[in-house]
């Protein structure tokens, strides 16, 4: 029992990796924009459709299409900046919202016309880890020391770069920064872009896991925001701790329980720390 | 401008001359057709049943349509892979478009709600696809009717399966060997495990591990870990295709190690998809449950004509929608539409003078087709109105298969194999124990 404890921690810890890794890019968007980025799942899914693609249509090597899959992705984060984002910048919150989610359909059904509703995955074989009984799992390992390096490097471009430093000053006080020379909208479309290509991350990491077909977003975001609620909106380094809790929390449940007693423990997680703290673990008051 | 006003106008008469004839037409058969065109259903087997009914709907036509006279008109709904949105589409097929047959539905969390509704309205609601023993179980329906096997009968036979092959495991009697039953919680997961934790616990075997999981799960690894303490010589899996694949891939970095692997259809039907998704050594040596595939049957076994059939809907299916080895679904959705165009519907015509509903339900009633003389291989026999399975196919039967190497074989029942049960898993499956 105390081995698969263990075991379980471990594995807990990489799955925290793994959806620290997923909340980034959302983080990061309403941090900056203050918007909420309701189909972030969905360019999770595009994607994995695009780096998929790319390697079975185009026969590139793997990390050629991952790399391909993320600039796409950089670059349908501007796009959705241009024709959603910025027509609604000033219009009431919910309004955002609901042109967000539409934005939900919109690119399930495109999908779907374009890819058809097969399920798509490319089989990678990873190696195996393995200390004695202890089998440590290649695929979270990846994606956990990605969160880690992508979280590093998010953090020097933040306080390193000078667009780091203008992205910062527009999320603290957009009407500061403007005033210091600053053109807010710029700030939007890097952030957008930084936020799609953190999709495009995802997704490369998510390939020797999952399978993809058009509805695989839609879990994704749900999981992404409770990340980042939970550890405070827009605080990357809260969303960070948050997914380890969570992860490690879930998993160590699901072996003394079940796993559908782990979901339901993580949302009343959730719901407890909304009214304990609803600014989350490291977010500031409003 | 003018030349394109001419030119609406020419359209215009034109569609409305060929609207008059069809309007006017009143040999037209209504089939309603309720299948999850999108959603995670579809690539799981609803499209391809979808298909299967199309193929059968094209074939009747080319016929002269159902005894010659009646053209099979499909009325087409989607089912979104979501219940609310299959009850609502249901309902507007029988009370708006009228339709005397509602035919389809994969999902049993869909066919199950919507049985009673179709009771309700009076209208004939035949289940092509959907599994789960509670659509009809105890419910009494007169006008529901299942061509296909019932869930329970997934859960027996992998389990009968380890019974007449126990001494492959290297134990001395049944009572000594261990199974591990995992399943997706919603009604089908269910209703199979409970039949193989049944049958099991009636041979004697120990089940070590009895655990559900979310269709829609992230993450199985702590089930794995729990699969790994509990040391299970087969493990009995039901599920769909997202976490068949997620187990598979993730039970592989875990280290998971047993002596034989079943599925029991949707996620692990279609084998050759599943290889190409999760990477061919893991499912290697994997069975799984189904109905046959019409391509692997025994033509020589079944009635005169019906393997003619078989290839006629083979080589349309392929010239249609491209797929040279149709999933089972296929052929469930070809056969049990055949079925209910080409048997039922001609003599519920002949017998009662019409295609009504209560026509159709008396026909269904009367059939009486002998092993062998369907597309699906099994026979067709409704269980009476008043009976506990009122309205279940009582001839219908899953079949084991085993996939080696790419190729799929009939591993059970004894008298339909086509090869010797390859357990324990071999040294190159990933899975074998060391």
């Amino acid at each position: 029992m105390l081995e698969q404890l263990l075991m379980a921690f471990i594995n807990g810890i990489l799955l925290g990796g793994v959806l620290a890794l997923l909340a980034f890019g959302l983080n990061l968007i309403f941090g900056v924009v203050k918007i909420i980025h309701m189909a972030y799942g969905q360019f999770v899914m595009l994607g994995f459709y695009f780096i998929y693609y790319f390697y079975t249509a185009w026969h590139l090597p793997l990390l050629v299409a991952m790399a391909g899959g993320i600039i796409v992705m950089g670059l349908l984060g501007m796009l959705v900046q241009l024709l959603i984002i910025n027509p609604l910048l000033d219009a009431p919150r919910l309004n955002q919202l609901l042109a967000l989610a539409s934005l939900i359909i919109v690119l399930e059904n495109l999908a779907q016309v374009v890819w058809g509703a097969d399920y798509r995955g490319i089989p990678i074989s990873m190696p195996i880890i393995q200390f004695g009984d202890i089998f440590i799992r290649s695929s979270y390992l990846l994606a956990f020391l990605g969160a880690i390096a992508t979280l590093g490097i998010l953090y020097l471009f933040l306080h390193k770069t000078y667009f780091g430093l203008a992205i910062r000053s527009v999320a603290q006080d957009v009407e500061m920064a403007r005033g210091m020379g600053i053109n807010p909208k710029v700030i939007y479309y890097i952030t957008l872009a930084a936020g799609g290509a953190l999709t495009g991350v995802v997704a490369a990491f998510f390939i020797p896991i999952y399978t993809v077909h058009p509805h695989f977003g839609a879990s994704f975001t749900l999981m992404a925001f409770v990340i980042v609620v939970f550890g405070g909106m827009g605080n990357l380094l809260g969303g960070f701790i948050s997914a380890f809790i969570i992860g490690v929390v879930t998993s160590i449940t699901a072996v003394l329980a079940s796993t559908e007693v782990a979901d339901i423990l993580a949302l009343v997680m959730f719901i407890l720390m909304m009214m304990v703290r609803p600014q989350g673990i490291l977010g500031a008051k409003a | 401008m003018r030349k394109t006003i001419a030119l609406l106008a020419v359209l215009a008469v034109l569609a409305m001359g060929l609207a008059a004839p069809a309007a006017a037409q009143d040999k037209d058969f209504k089939l309603g057709v309720l299948f999850s065109l999108t959603g995670p259903f579809a690539p799981a087997g609803a499209l391809a049943g979808y298909r299967g009914t199309m193929v059968a709907v094209d074939m009747i036509n080319a016929r002269g349509g159902i005894a010659g006279k009646y053209k099979v008109v499909p009325v087409v709904a989607d089912a979104q892979s979501n219940p609310d949105v299959a009850i609502r589409e249901g309902q507007r097929l029988m009370t708006v478009e009228k339709v005397p047959v509602v035919l389809g539905v994969f999902s049993s969390g869909i066919a199950v709600p919507l049985a009673p509704m179709a009771d309700r309205n009076k209208k004939i609601f035949w289940v092509i696809i959907a599994i789960s023993d509670k659509v009809v179980k105890d419910r009494n329906l007169k006008y529901v009717f299942r061509v296909q096997p019932m869930g329970s009968q997934w859960g027996q036979s992998t389990v009968k399966l380890l019974n007449d092959n126990f001494a492959k495991f290297g134990v001395k009697k049944v009572q000594d060997l261990k199974v591990a039953i995992i399943h997706e919680d919603g009604p089908y997961g269910s209703s199979v495990s409970k039949a193989n934790k049944a049958m099991a616990e009636k041979y004697g075997m120990k089940v070590v591990l009895n655990e559900a999981y979310s269709h829609k799960t992230k993450d199985m690894s702590s089930l794995i870990l729990k699969l790994k303490s509990a040391k299970p010589d087969a493990i009995l899996h039901t599920g769909y295709f997202p976490d068949v694949v997620l187990f598979f891939r993730q039970a592989r970095e875990l280290g998971l190690r047993t002596k034989a692997i079943e599925g029991h259809g949707a996620g692990h039907a279609n084998m050759p998809k599943l290889a190409e998704a999760a990477g061919g050594d893991l499912m290697n040596y994997c069975f799984n449950v189904d109905p046959a595939p019409a391509q692997m049957l025994d033509r020589k076994k079944l009635a005169p004509g019906t393997g003619e059939l078989i290839g006629e809907f083979l080589k349309r299916y392929d010239e249609k929608f491209k797929v040279s080895n149709p999933p089972t679904h296929a052929t469930q959705g070809f056969g049990h539409t055949w079925i209910l165009l080409n048997d039922v519907a001609p003599l519920a015509l002949k017998k009662y003078g019409d295609l009504s509903p209560e026509s159709i339900r008396k026909a269904s009633l009367e059939i009486d087709i002998p092993e062998g003389g369907t597309p699906c291989g099994y026979g067709v026999k409704f269980a009476q109105p008043g009976t506990a399975l009122s309205g279940q196919n009582l001839r219908s039967y899953p079949v084991v298969v085993q996939s080696i190497n790419g190729k799929l074989g009939i591993a059970w029942p004894a008298g339909l194999q086509t090869l010797s049960p390859v357990i324990p898993l071999p040294a190159d499956s990933p899975f074998a124990e060391k």
